[in-house]
Parts: C-alpha cells; sequence; structure tokens
C-alpha cells in the first residue's frame, strides 16, 4: 500500500462575491498518493483551479474562505501560520501555472528568477545558486542554459519560458508538484515536449503531482487517477484506463462523447443540455448535474448524492448513473432554453 | 539603444520648426509691431522716418525671411532685445531662471517624498480604510483650483500663523546678507509656492501609483512569487514595488513638463521672481522678443521631457530595450 | 464540383522598419507562396502552429491585411483587386468568424444591432423585416429571439460564438472563412458550436476554409486538408491520405504531439515522438532548404501533395 503524499478532507473553497459568499469548491474529498499523477478535469467554473490554489492559499485571501483540512506531512496547510506555509511553499510543494509569459516577472532576468527560489529557502552562497540554476536549466533541456539565464522571459519562446516554470517548481526537488493547466498555452508539438518532459522529471524525482486540466487528451497521456469534477463536486473518481474505458457518472460519459474524433466523423457530436451555472446559481441540493440530464426521470437521482465506491476503486456520485443513456436524437433538436 | 535616442532627437527638428512657425504666424497676427506708436510723442520722427526704420530693420521684408532670420538669430544665441526694458532677452531670463529652477526643484523633492510613500500605502490597502482615506485626499486635492488652493496656503501659514512670507523669492533687507542668510530667505520663500505646485500635481502620481500597485498585485507573477513561498512583505519589496515604480519614472519626464505650467500661474500669484512672472508680464507688456523666446524655451523643455521619459523607459523596461 | 474560391500564388509579407529614417530594410514572410482552392459547400482545414501564418491566410482571403502579390478567383472572377473595398459583393459573399469572438463584438451594441450590422450595409430593409431577420438567424444557431434586445456581456462563451455564426450568417454567404472558432471553448460547448457549423453547411451549402491547430477538430470538420509551417504548406490533400501517411516531418510531428485518448498507447507514443525528434534533426535537410524554409509541394498522387525537393 502506497503511502499518501496529500490528504484532502472536507475542503470548501468560498469566494466573496456582492458581499456573500459562494462555494466553488464543495466538500471535497481526495487522497494523493506517493508518486502517482492525480488527474482533476473539468470544464471552466468546475471548481478545479480553486482546488489546487487553495492547496497553498493562492487565493486572494480578502475575497477567500477555505474549510476542511489538507493534510502533508503531518501538517494542515489550511490552519498552519502563513510563516509555516511559506517554508512549504515551494521546497515540498512545487507549482507551475498555465501562462509562462505572465508566470514571471517580465523585469527580472530568468537566472533571478529561478536563484530565487535558492535564496528563500537555502543558504547557498551565489556561485552554488548560479550553478544550480544552470544544472536545471540543462534537466529542463533548454539548450543554451547561459543563455537563457542572462535572459528576460519575454526574449524566450512559450515552451521555454515553460520549462522555465518547470525548472522553478522542481528547483529545491519537491515532493508534490501541482500543474495547473500546465500546457493550455502551448501549441501541440510543445505541449507534447512539456508533457514528455514533465513524465521524465516525475520518473526520476519520484514526486506525486496533482494534474489540473480541461483536456482529456492531456489526462490519458499523464494522469494514473483521475477525478472529475462538475459544479465545485467530485462526480467521478477512478483509475485513468476505467474513466476511458468504463467511465460511469452522466457527465464523464457526455464529455468523453463530445470530443472530436475521426470513427464518429459522420454522427454530430454529443452536446450537453444547458450550461454550466455560474457560482452565484450553482445548485446546492440534489444532483447538481440533473439539470443537465432533464430527459432522465426525477426518481433516477438521489436525494442527497454521496461518493459512492460502486466498484473497487471507482467512485461514482448519484444513482443516476445506473439508467442513465444519452438524449434520443429526436429531441436532441429541442432548442435550448434560454 | 544610442541609435533610437538619437533618432528621437533627430525628430524633434520637425516639431521645433513647427513650433516656432506658429509662434511666428501668432505674432505676425497680432496688431503692430516695434515700432507702431512709438514716435507718436515723437514729433522729430515723421511717419516717413518710421518707414525707414521699418526697412533698415528688415520689418518689410517677405514674412519667411524675417522667420528663417528670426530663427537664425537664435541659434546663433542672438535672442533679440526686450522692448520694454531694452535689455538683453537673454540677460533678462538668466535673472529669473535661479528662481524657477529653485521652485521646481524644491516641489518635484516633495512631490516624490509624500506621493511616493502615500502611493505605495493606498496600492497595498486597496479597498481598506487607509486608501479610502488617502483616496478621499485625492479627490478634495483635485477639485480645488490651483489659484483657490495658493490663495487659502497664503492665509494660513502667511497671516494665521505668520511663519512664512506671503510673496516674493527673497526678502530684500538680506539681499547683502551673508551666504546663510541669503539661502535662508530663498527657501523660506520658496516653501509656498512649492507646496501649492506639488500638493496638487502629488495627486496623480498617488493615483497612479496605488492603481498600478493593486493592478500588478493580481497579475499571475505576484502568485508565482506567493508560490515560491516569499512572504507577503516581499513579494511586494522584491517584485510589485519595482514593476510598479516602472510607469512612474516613465511619466516622470511629463510630469516635469507639466510642473512648468504650474510654476507660470504659481509664480504670479506668489510674486515669485521667475520665469513665469517675466512671461506674463511681458505678455501684457506686448514684449513679444521675451514671450517668443520663452514659448519656444518651454516648448523645448516639455519635448525634452518626454523624450527622458522614453529613454527612462527604455533603460527600466527589458520589454521595449532595442537589440 | 466547382471551386467557390481559388488562391493563387499569394504571398503576405510585413515590412520591417529601420535605419535611422525608418526605411524598410526588409520583409517577414507572413505568408509566403501558397495556392489552394476550396469547392462549393466544401470545408477545408488549415491546420498549424501560432505564428505559421494560417490566421494571416484568412485575413488575406477577407482583405483584411494586403496582399504583396498573387491572384484570388471566387466564383471564376479575379477579384483581387476589389478585395479591400468595403461593400463589393464579395465581402457580401465571404464571412468570418473569430477565435475570440467577444473583441470583435460592440459591448455596448445589442444583439440585434450586432447581428444586423452587415444587413444594414448591404440590403436595405425596414425595421420590421430587419428584426424578423435577425430573429430567424438567431434561431438557426439556437438562440430564442427573446435574446434579441441583450448586450453580448450577457452571454456565455459558447452562446457568443453561436451569435458570432449567425452575424457571418446574415448575407447568406457562400463562404466562412472559421479563425480557430471553437479554441476558446469548453468541450462541451464546442461540441455544440460544431454542430451547428456542421447543420449550417448542409442547409445552406456554405463552404467553410476551418483554420484551426486542433487536429481532433479539423480531423471531424473537412475532408481535405492544408498543413502549414514556416509561412508555407508542407502537406496538402485530403484528410484520409494525410492522416494514414504523413509524408513530411513537421506533419508527422504534429500528428505524433496530438494526445491519444487510448491510455494503453502512452508509452507507445511517447517512444514515436522521441523517434520522429531524432529523424527531425538528423534528416532535416530532406525536408527543408539550406536556410530553412519550406520546399515547393510536389504531387504524390492526386490526393496529396508534400513539400520536399
Amino acid at each position: 500500500m502506497k503511502n499518501r503524499a496529500l490528504s484532502i478532507k472536507k475542503l470548501s473553497v468560498s469566494f466573496k462575491m456582492n458581499g456573500q459568499y459562494y462555494k466553488a469548491v464543495d466538500n471535497i474529498d481526495l487522497d494523493i498518493m506517493e508518486n502517482e499523477v492525480f488527474a482533476i478535469v473539468g470544464e471552466s467554473g468546475c471548481g478545479k483551479s480553486a482546488t489546487a490554489m487553495s492547496i497553498l492559499r493562492l487565493h486572494n485571501e480578502n475575497y477567500t474562505k477555505i474549510e476542511g483540512e489538507i493534510n502533508f506531512g503531518g501538517k494542515d496547510l489550511v490552519s498552519i501560520s502563513e510563516h509555516g506555509l511559506n517554508k512549504i511553499k515551494g521546497k515540498e510543494i512545487g507549482m507551475i501555472f498555465q501562462d509562462p509569459l505572465s508566470a514571471l516577472n517580465p523585469l527580472h532576468r530568468i537566472g533571478k528568477q529561478i536563484e530565487e527560489m535558492f535564496v528563500i529557502h537555502t543558504n547557498l552562497n551565489s556561485l552554488d545558486r548560479k550553478n544550480r540554476a544552470l544544472e536545471l536549466l540543462e534537466d529542463v533541456g533548454i539548450p543554451n542554459p547561459e543563455i537563457a539565464y542572462n535572459s528576460f522571459p519575454h526574449e524566450l519562446s512559450g515552451g521555454m519560458r515553460q520549462r522555465i516554470i518547470i525548472a522553478i517548481a522542481l528547483s529545491l526537488s519537491p515532493s508534490l508538484l501541482i500543474a495547473d493547466e500546465p500546457t493550455t498555452a502551448l501549441d501541440v508539438t510543445i505541449q507534447a515536449q512539456i508533457l514528455d518532459l514533465m513524465r521524465d522529471l516525475k520518473e526520476k524525482s519520484k514526486a506525486s503531482v496533482i494534474l489540473i486540466t480541461h483536456d482529456l487528451g492531456v489526462v490519458a497521456e499523464m494522469a494514473d487517477r483521475v477525478a472529475v469534477m462538475y459544479a465545485g463536486q467530485i462526480v467521478e473518481l477512478a483509475n485513468v484506463d476505467e474513466i476511458f474505458e468504463n467511465p460511469k457518472h452522466p457527465y464523464t460519459k457526455s464529455l468523453l462523447s463530445s470530443i472530436p474524433r475521426k470513427s464518429k466523423s459522420t454522427n454530430r457530436l454529443n452536446t450537453i443540455f444547458g450550461s454550466v451555472p455560474d457560482l452565484m446559481n450553482m445548485p446546492r441540493d440534489g444532483c447538481r448535474f440533473s439539470s443537465r440530464i432533464p430527459w432522465i426521470n426525477e426518481k433516477e437521482h438521489e436525494e442527497n448524492p454521496k461518493l459512492q465506491e460502486i466498484e473497487p476503486n471507482h467512485f461514482v456520485r448519484c444513482s443516476c448513473y445506473k439508467n442513465f443513456h444519452f438524449q434520443d436524437s429526436s429531441i436532441e433538436k429541442v432548442k435550448e432554453k434560454e | 539603444m544610442w541609435k533610437t535616442t538619437f533618432r528621437r532627437i533627430i525628430m524633434l527638428i520637425p516639431q521645433l520648426i513647427g513650433v516656432t512657425l506658429l509662434i511666428f504666424i501668432l505674432a505676425e497676427f497680432m496688431p503692430g509691431d516695434a515700432f507702431s506708436g512709438r514716435f507718436v510723442e515723437d514729433p522729430t520722427i515723421g511717419s516717413e522716418r518710421e518707414e525707414e526704420l521699418r526697412e533698415l530693420h528688415g520689418l518689410n521684408d517677405p514674412w519667411h525671411i524675417r522667420y528663417t532670420r528670426w530663427v537664425g538669430d537664435m541659434l546663433s544665441g542672438d535672442f533679440g532685445l526686450s522692448l520694454v526694458h531694452r535689455r538683453p532677452v537673454l540677460e533678462m531670463v538668466a535673472e529669473r531662471i535661479g528662481n524657477t529652477l529653485l521652485l521646481s526643484i524644491v516641489s518635484i523633492v516633495i512631490i516624490y517624498s509624500f506621493a511616493l510613500p502615500l502611493g505605495i500605502i493606498a496600492g497595498k490597502n486597496w479597498d481598506k480604510p487607509s486608501e479610502k482615506i488617502i483616496s478621499f485626499y485625492n479627490f478634495v486635492q483635485m477639485s480645488i483650483p490651483t489659484v483657490v488652493f495658493a490663495i487659502v496656503l497664503q492665509w494660513f501659514f502667511g497671516i494665521i500663523l505668520g511663519i512664512l512670507p506671503l510673496r516674493g523669492s527673497i526678502d530684500v533687507r538680506v539681499v547683502n546678507g551673508t551666504f546663510f542668510e541669503i539661502w535662508g530667505s530663498r527657501l523660506q520663500h520658496v516653501i509656498l509656492p512649492a507646496l501649492s505646485i506639488s500638493l496638487l500635481s502629488g495627486v496623480s502620481v498617488i493615483r497612479f501609483l496605488s492603481n498600478e500597485i493593486n493592478e500588478q498585485r493580481h497579475l499571475d507573477y505576484t502568485v508565482t512569487a506567493r508560490a515560491k513561498g516569499l512572504s507577503m512583505d516581499k513579494v511586494y519589496r522584491n517584485h510589485i514595488f519595482r514593476n510598479s515604480m516602472l510607469p512612474i519614472a516613465a511619466t516622470s519626464g511629463s510630469l516635469i513638463a507639466g510642473l512648468f505650467s504650474g510654476v507660470l500661474i504659481i509664480e504670479n500669484i506668489f510674486t515669485f521672481q521667475g520665469m513665469g512672472q517675466l512671461f506674463f508680464t511681458s505678455v501684457s507688456q506686448r514684449d513679444w522678443p521675451i514671450v517668443n523666446f520663452l514659448v519656444v524655451f518651454y516648448s523645448i523643455l516639455t519635448m525634452a521631457g518626454f523624450l527622458i521619459s522614453d529613454i527612462m523607459l527604455t533603460i527600466f523596461d527589458p520589454r521595449i530595450r532595442i537589440k | 464540383m466547382a471551386n467557390i474560391l481559388e488562391v493563387k500564388n499569394l504571398k503576405v509579407y510585413y515590412p520591417i522598419k529601420g535605419g535611422l529614417m525608418g526605411r524598410t530594410i526588409g520583409h517577414v514572410k507572413a505568408v509566403d507562396d501558397i495556392s489552394f482552392a476550396i469547392g462549393e459547400g466544401e470545408t477545408v482545414g488549415l491546420v498549424g502552429e501560432s505564428g505559421c501564418g494560417k490566421s494571416t491566410t484568412g485575413k488575406a482571403i477577407l482583405g483584411l491585411v494586403k496582399i504583396h502579390s498573387g491572384q484570388i478567383v471566387f466564383n471564376g472572377e479575379d477579384i483581387t483587386k476589389y478585395i479591400g473595398k468595403n461593400r463589393s459583393p464579395y465581402r457580401k459573399n465571404v464571412q468570418m468568424i473569430f477565435q475570440d469572438v467577444y473583441s470583435s463584438m460592440n459591448p455596448k451594441e445589442r444583439v440585434l444591432d450586432i447581428i444586423a450590422e452587415p444587413l444594414r450595409n448591404f440590403e436595405k430593409l425596414t425595421k420590421v423585416e430587419e428584426r424578423k431577420k435577425v430573429e430567424e438567424l438567431l434561431s438557426i444557431v439556437g438562440l430564442s429571439s427573446s435574446n434579441i434586445l441583450k448586450y453580448p456581456h450577457q452571454f456565455s462563451g459558447g452562446q457568443r460564438q453561436r451569435i458570432g455564426i449567425a452575424r457571418a450568417l446574415a448575407l447568406k454567404p457562400k463562404l466562412i472563412v472559421c479563425d480557430e472558432p471553437v479554441s476558446a471553448l469548453d468541450l462541451s460547448v464546442q461540441a455544440q458550436v460544431l454542430n451547428y457549423l456542421k447543420d449550417i453547411q448542409e442547409e445552406f451549402g456554405i463552404a467553410y476554409l476551418f483554420i484551426s491547430h486542433d487536429l481532433g477538430v479539423v480531423e471531424y470538420m473537412c475532408k481535405n486538408l492544408m498543413v502549414m509551417h514556416k509561412s508555407r504548406f508542407v502537406e496538402k490533400g485530403t484528410e484520409d491520405t494525410i492522416y494514414k501517411n504523413p509524408v513530411h516531418i513537421y506533419t508527422k510531428r504534429l500528428m505524433a504531439a496530438t494526445p491519444d485518448l487510448d491510455t494503453k498507447n502512452r508509452q507507445k507514443n511517447a517512444e514515436i515522438r522521441k523517434k520522429i525528434a531524432e529523424e527531425y534533426e538528423n534528416s532535416k535537410s530532406r525536408y527543408y532548404k539550406e536556410d530553412g524554409t519550406v520546399y515547393d509541394l510536389k504531387k504524390l498522387s492526386e490526393e496529396h501533395y508534400v513539400a520536399m525537393p
């Protein structure tokens, strides 16, 4: 049995809007095991990024409320002091962001931005810092480390910048890496390079990775286990093969069938009825997905659906998955009510 | 970078030609010239002699010849004589420029020494009471006309408290005094006008800086900095402040250029013996050589201000540095 | 099948200014000598990565950028000269759908005005007719007529994209240039928009130039395909032949980089990518000229062209 790298218990994240708090993440339980890639996937507004950002409390504190527990190395990251958390940030938990250009300070040279990690967390002298930074640049596959070291972010390509971000995240060999849409801003060929690099580095460092993404292709390429989120909740959690070959929850099934694929090019793509409710109008009771599958009888839904283990290591929320079927194509033409 | 700077300087030439042309044309439209009305009370000089003098001084030449002569004279350092005082323009300006320079420098020092800290406090505490108070101060300050504000300062410090002189640039009694007496008096006289200029001009710096800090704080790179394990204080110190100062440095040139126009008005209110006051009296006395010179002078200063801004930006912001 | 659009030797160059006086000292070749044709009611895909020139190609067809040289033939007529003219019949027949549709809409205009704008430019309709037409267009893209007085910000991304489609449809164009129409959208919304595009094509016989970086989407939408790289085409042909038998190294790289949904292929795909990367390093001269540019297209078969010496 593997050990837990991170354990999230009853986590809720609320954002303040118009003076009131709204839950973007609602009561989530998650265990991230050592040396695994755990993907959280879902469409915009499902709460996947809010979950990731709350682990290091990176939200604007004035507008955010975090409840629950996040256990990491015997400490609760939700209640730990700012000072205590700062010692973990970067050093034990690294973070990779979506847009590598805006995630770097435009006025600092690359070398300085990498070395900042050593300045914060180590006592290395400036020569050692520089040598470590150059080594890191080489590790992440940058062809001319010396040149990159002295460059400003805007002088590098998108792919190179994301490598820099990865170098920063890996600089102190953290045991957990949080990657928030790490390849969304990149071209496909660059995306493949970055994903291959992340996979290699992960194998070497034995770190765990939490991968936040909306791209099921990236999930299929990278993840060991997957949580599918919808409207602030996890609706399905299973091994990656299970998710793609044996999806259970209507939302997972709908997502998978809306991916354009050659084999289906004669058919219409599946779409999901209606649209994702925004934060202020999020349903709070019952099955949150029920409004997106109105042709399913109300009786199929649980009153208070919980994530349940229906097969070993395969969790699904709400019993509506049992008798779910796609909308009849004749009714599909029914236009949305705006 | 030198190439760009050089190109920018070259580009100033057509602008300068434009400005001087404009001034020249405006002066053309003014009724009368240097001789009209001058000899009305002198019966020995008839209108024929007046016409001769015009011919002699080239006033009847076509406009483009007179324009090039004027510009050529300026280029060779000859700015002409004051019509009223019969003294070289340059000499009269030189007497005043020291005072104006002192006033400007003191104003700039005051602006940055109070506006930067206030801007930082407001930016850091966005939406909190301290920012609201500073914003309220800004609002009040902005809605007061310069003249009114200057008069209020005069009334409060000069009359109620009686600790600062109301007007002038130096106490006549110490003109022949020791070095310390002279400078003490000069500084005393410069405080009120400098305050009137800087408190008002400082508002834009405060607003600009606080907005910028608030904006920078929400950019992704600050999240990266926090994720590295920096405390919020250090994120401010190592990242946000420097990045927020960039536009401040960039606008400093134009701020200084703008300062001169503030100086024009303020010097008059305080009858401060500077170039602004010289400008106003010269306009009212139709002393065109002085007016023309000052307009050209201020135009060059303004252009230089903007040029300096641009150069500062290329120095501080690597993104627009020219390779 | 007749061609609705033929592009011949299209070049779009942007001048590089330099020197003391800002003279033109060179050109950036954004699009460098490409030719292709689109048949009536057909969808042609144009794939490539950012900066390869695919968007510029789309803009050139709409006359939004200056054409350096080349010819654009619409419906058998050379219209290169008129392309920049605002109200030419060509501009009525060719429309565009943008990726960032929100920025292409005036936030202060209502849906009615946004969709009616092309109508007002080209057709003289009464207020009543215009409104009826807009309602009709909205219903084509699945939006109810109650939306007609709303503003763009009141819609979700997918709905806005559909409003953009309705606007493009207003003049019953023969060709729509779709520039990354779904890349900013969530998966389920993307599916919806793609479905609408297909339905509309069937109903009105509109041809699409479908510009995208996403091979999956292109595969789903298009029968013919052009792969663009470094401002030129590296491969051109039917989608079938290219996907089954990619010849140019760049096409291979692009295809190997596209994520595979089958988790069992993970290891295999990574190895394929490694092999292709090696091939790319070792045999650059086979695929690129000495100065790094792409060769002219060479015919392999009626359905397959590739850029090789």
